[in-house]
């Protein structure tokens, strides 16, 4: 009983975030939990992270994403989102180029768990010729994020 | 018979022989550029009114009354006849060359000079001689001067001769119409009137140079040359710089982006 009790306990914390996957993209998780993609090449990715060490805030992961993103990409706009079981956010836009085309690049970031144990990101990315037409569904995939 | 005489003794002393060897043509203004001999002073300081009428300079400094006219009787053969000349090549700021001339025009002009001929970056000023060291001194301000030639050149004994012979010519000039008047034959005229017509021509000629002397005198000539320095090189402004936030210590931070999103090779 107890071994099975252990077993179920240990099942739960190692369980990571999910994500609603938007019709029309199949999973290719790679290293992260979750990470899903369309047939043009347009990917969505969660991954959670133990918020150990820093033991930082909302604020402080968001601007530590927003502070990698601004020398990586430039120009980021911060966006406060709330995800769709009710954990507050930060989401953060960017737009680049690269090979001669426009990619876009989204990211959010949520704390959850007991304590906001977990450091939850999700990024979404693609040429913007791909990405724009199905916006809405990542926007949607993005918080429909839990753990 | 006395007619015959001085004729003969006038074939003997043609033109060339009354400007002291020199052919007519070259004592004409041409020979007064080839024969200039006068004080050369280059690169010389800024010029300054001299502190005292013994020092070198003051030995340069046209000599003029109180009117400006060029005073005589200071010379060892007479009046005095100094011309002097300055040549100044300057340069100034990018772009300013005109405006540089503009104002070195406008204070030759306030000193009572004029303008003799203005081409690009060059002007040729005549100056009163009273004023010609002030002058100069004031334009010297307008730039860097890179070059500085200032030329005395002392006409007196030419000025006297020109005078002597002019005087001595006319006499004869004179004394040929008297033999012209008592001339009989064809022949007589004829030689007589040559005579004449070349004399003309000599105290012509000689009144001409004389102008110019008389001319160079009492104006100085001011040549100056104005060049204007490199255009100033624009260094584009480095784009500011934004503020530089540190890479945290956080693998899986610096994991984040569209490389690693987008590599689905990685599955």
């Amino acid at each position: 009983m107890r071994t099975a009790l252990w077993i179920a306990l240990t099942f739960t914390v190692a369980c990571g975030p999910s994500m609603q996957k938007p019709s029309g993209f199949a999973r290719v998780d790679g290293d992260y939990d979750v990470r899903v993609t369309n047939a043009e090449g347009v990917v969505i990715a969660v991954n959670s992270h133990r918020n150990r060490g820093p033991n930082g805030d909302l604020a402080f992961w968001a601007g530590a994403l927003e502070a990698r993103m601004e020398r990586t990409y430039g120009e980021v706009e911060r966006l406060e989102i709330e995800s769709d079981d009710g954990h507050e956010g930060i989401a953060l836009r960017a737009r680049t180029v690269e090979g001669g085309r426009p990619y876009i690049y989204w990211a959010a970031v949520y704390l959850m768990g007991r304590r906001d144990r977990q450091v939850v990101t999700v990024e979404a990315g693609g040429d913007e010729a791909y990405f724009l037409p199905v916006a809405d569904e990542v926007e949607a995939a993005m918080r429909s994020v839990e753990r | 018979m006395r007619t015959w005489t001085l004729l003969a003794l006038l074939s003997g002393c043609g033109g060339a022989a009354m400007y002291g060897g020199a052919p007519a043509a070259e004592a004409d203004y041409g020979a007064e550029e080839a024969g200039y001999g006068g004080a050369d002073l280059q690169a010389a300081p800024p010029m300054a009114a001299p502190s005292s009428a013994h020092s070198p300079q003051a030995a340069l400094q046209p000599v003029v009354d109180a009117n400006g006219q060029p005073a005589e009787g200071t010379g060892p053969s007479g009046p005095l006849r100094l011309i002097y000349r300055a040549e100044l090549a300057m340069r100034v700021d990018h772009g300013e060359s005109t405006a540089t001339l503009d104002g070195m025009l406008a204070a030759t002009l306030a000193a009572g000079g004029y303008l003799s001929r203005r081409d690009a970056g060059l002007l040729v000023l005549r100056v009163p001689s009273a004023q010609f060291h002030p002058i100069v001194a004031q334009l010297e301000t307008f730039g860097d001067v890179t070059q500085r030639r200032v030329q005395v050149q002392d006409v007196s004994e030419e000025f006297h001769d020109l005078e002597v012979r002019i005087e001595s010519m006319t006499a004869l000039l004179e004394r040929m119409r008297g033999l012209l008047e008592r001339a009989t034959t064809l022949d007589e005229i004829l030689r007589i009137e040559g005579e004449i017509g070349r004399i003309t021509t000599t105290i012509d000629a000689a009144r001409g140079r004389l102008r110019f002397l008389r001319s160079h005198v009492a104006w100085s000539t001011v040549s100056v040359s104005v060049s204007e320095g490199a255009a100033p090189v624009v260094v584009d402004e480095p784009p500011p710089v934004s503020p530089t936030t540190r890479t945290l210590p956080i693998e899986w931070l610096n994991r984040t982006g569209l490389q690693n999103l987008l590599d689905l090779e990685n599955d």
